[in-house]
């Protein structure tokens, strides 16, 4: 016999059985691929283990290793210029392109069709692309050389100090393209009425800016930042690709270092260091947190004063 | 009114300037424009060109047309990636993933639009706190889990990882779109005697087509591009994926010095991407906006 007490209906719809049976495989699912691996990885980071036999208790080792390595500072320093390009470059040049783009352009929908394009191919095909337009004999170079512009070619690859940024062009090409898509619905979403009045108000193009346009897509525009700079700090399959963290391990990010500790290129002579490895991938998810915390407030900040 | 005492000849020469200043911002609107469209797509003409140049001919000009186009590159680089088993692994795993991934987050989302019960404000907060975490934490355990599982080497390892990693997100956007269905139609079929049951398939399943379309289209592209875990759970290449497949075509064989061949590669690989995108565009575009814009 069925427990009616929560239900109202014959039939038993909405009854507690049939919420915990619609819920139980996909919230059970969730949970055990959400906990189980959370917490193994925080004991592994406490072993040292090459993924064969079993692990062996370490204490704190590996964290104590990771404030030695020199390649923690190389990967904050990615972090930084990754998040700075998305605040700086990304985000903003996305606005102003999806600004334009709502100035009631003829043949928007092309436009918006490709600069999409790339986030509906795989990194792993993007990353090769871009390699073949910045290795040495590649398009960039090729194309720098037949305007007259020799000075500028150079191994974009592999030269310290411009390998760091060239990894990271690909993530703000396919950034901004994302952006653009967003912004772009956000724009097109405010209400002609209001420019309209502006403009009965006598009010010109950078009034209706400040005044209409950026306080209507403001919450938007949080929301990317939401997305954007927690992403920043993910960033993997281009350095992966492009440089394998070479040249001298200075290109490579928090999530390619993790990366490289638990993975070995089939063939390869070195074992896989789990317990490393995952004391990184724990770094990496404090820091993604404690930054996803961040722009959060932020955004509850916004959300008071409105 | 600030124009009421200005006169009608002025007010002439206004709108001439006026509409020649629009007519240059119009023109720089489009040049801009055009100037992203063409980095946005270069990457793409890139391959398009370079598929089919012969070798020296792509060292001596990697930017221009191919002079006569080498057919027969696709042929060659389709039986070096040994792409009819990387195609049929990822179409496998991601068509199996999406059916996964809607049917679980789908019933959650449901239950979630839909009843109120206990514990629902801390199981939705659970399901939230996935967003904060970014996944390289759970990577190693859960190739640990695969081969525990006895998954190890068997492509349902990567189905159901993929299946249960994705209810938030899903949940999360089914969940918003459900609540804007109207109750009106259930309750007439409460009224009827249907169960929950009937109702979820019968009623919010085929209302939801869209939102069900976007989240699939999304899952589609995701589980077709990841590369990690394929590559970590792949016992041998025998279970690579069209995207690990891909990375190794850089690297060994011909693929390492001949970017004609590897550009065939790419083009072939992208091909049904391009194709569930073009068929799927306006529920990408459209849910991917409607998700946004209801902000997080």
């Amino acid at each position: 016999m069925i427990k009616r007490r929560r239900s109202f209906h014959l039939s038993g719809y909405g009854s507690t059985r049939d919420i915990l049976l619609f819920l139980l495989p996909g919230m059970g699912a969730y949970a055990f691929i959400m906990l189980y691996p959370n917490i193994a990885s925080i004991w592994y980071s406490l072993t040292k283990w090459s993924g064969y036999g079993s692990p062996q208790f370490v204490g704190l080792e590996n964290f104590r290793r990771m404030l030695r390595d020199p390649i923690l500072l190389t990967t904050l320093g990615m972090a930084a210029r990754s998040l700075s390009l998305a605040l700086v470059v990304i985000l903003p040049l996305a606005f102003a392109l999806a600004f334009l783009l709502s100035r009631k352009v003829r043949g928007r929908k092309v436009f918006r069709f490709f600069y999409f394009l790339p986030m509906v191919i795989p990194g792993s095909v993007l990353g090769i692309m871009w390699k073949h337009i910045f290795i040495y004999e590649g398009v960039l170079n090729f194309a720098l050389r037949s305007i007259g512009l020799d000075a500028v070619a150079r191994s974009w690859l592999s030269e310290l100090g411009v390998a760091q940024w060239t990894v990271l062009v690909p993530d703000l090409w396919s950034g901004v393209c994302f952006y653009i898509i967003i912004f772009a619905a956000a724009l097109e979403g405010i209400s002609q009425e209001l420019y309209d009045a502006a403009s009965i108000d006598g009010a010109n193009g950078w009034q209706e800016m400040i005044y209409i346009t950026l306080p209507s897509v403001w919450a938007v525009y949080v929301t990317a930042m939401i997305l954007a700079l927690p992403g920043a700090l993910s960033t993997f399959i281009y350095p992966f690709v492009m440089t394998r963290g070479g040249p001298v391990r200075k290109t490579y990010t928090i999530a390619l270092w993790m990366f490289s500790n638990i993975y070995s290129v089939p063939g390869s002579s070195s074992l896989p260091q789990i317990g490393y490895g995952s004391a990184i991938a724990l770094l990496h998810a404090a820091l993604g947190v404690g930054l996803s915390l961040l722009v959060w407030r932020f955004r509850r900040r916004d959300v008071a004063v409105e | 009114m600030t124009t009421a005492g200005v006169s009608l000849k002025a007010i002439k020469r206004l709108q001439v300037l006026d509409r020649s200043r629009w007519l240059i911002s119009r023109g720089l609107v489009y040049a801009v424009l055009v100037a992203w469209l063409i980095i946005a797509v270069y990457p793409f003409a890139w391959v398009l060109t370079a598929c089919l140049k012969e070798v020296d001919e792509y060292y001596l000009d990697p930017l221009g047309l191919p002079a006569n186009p080498q057919w027969w590159h696709f042929a060659h680089a389709w039986k070096q990636m040994r792409i009819e088993r990387y195609f049929f692994n990822s179409t496998f795993v991601s068509v199996a993933s999406v059916i996964g991934i809607l049917l679980l987050s789908a019933s959650v989302a449901f239950v979630f639009a839909r009843f109120g019960f206990r514990f629902k404000g801390v199981l939705w907060g659970f399901v939230m706190f996935s967003f904060l975490l970014p996944g390289t934490t759970s990577l190693f355990p859960l190739v640990v889990f695969a081969q525990k599982a006895g998954l190890y080497g068997s492509l349902w390892s990567l189905v159901i990882i993929y299946s249960a990693q994705s209810v938030p997100w899903n949940a999360f956007f089914l969940r918003s779109y459900m609540e804007g269905i109207p109750r009106e139609l259930e309750e007439a079929a409460i009224m009827d005697g249907a169960s929950t049951w009937q109702v979820f398939w019968r009623i919010i399943m085929p209302l939801s087509g869209p939102a069900l379309a976007t989240m699939g289209t999304f899952a589609f592209l995701w589980t077709w591009a990841d590369v990690q875990l394929p590559i970590m759970l792949a016992k041998s290449d025998e279970l690579f994926t069209v995207a690990v497949g891909t990375l190794f075509l850089t690297i060994s064989g011909r693929g390492a010095t001949d970017p004609t061949l590897v550009a065939s590669g790419l083009l072939i690989s992208i091909v049904p991407c391009l194709v569930v995108y073009a068929l799927l565009q306006r529920y990408v575009v459209k849910g991917l906006t409607a998700g946004a814009l209801k902000g997080i």
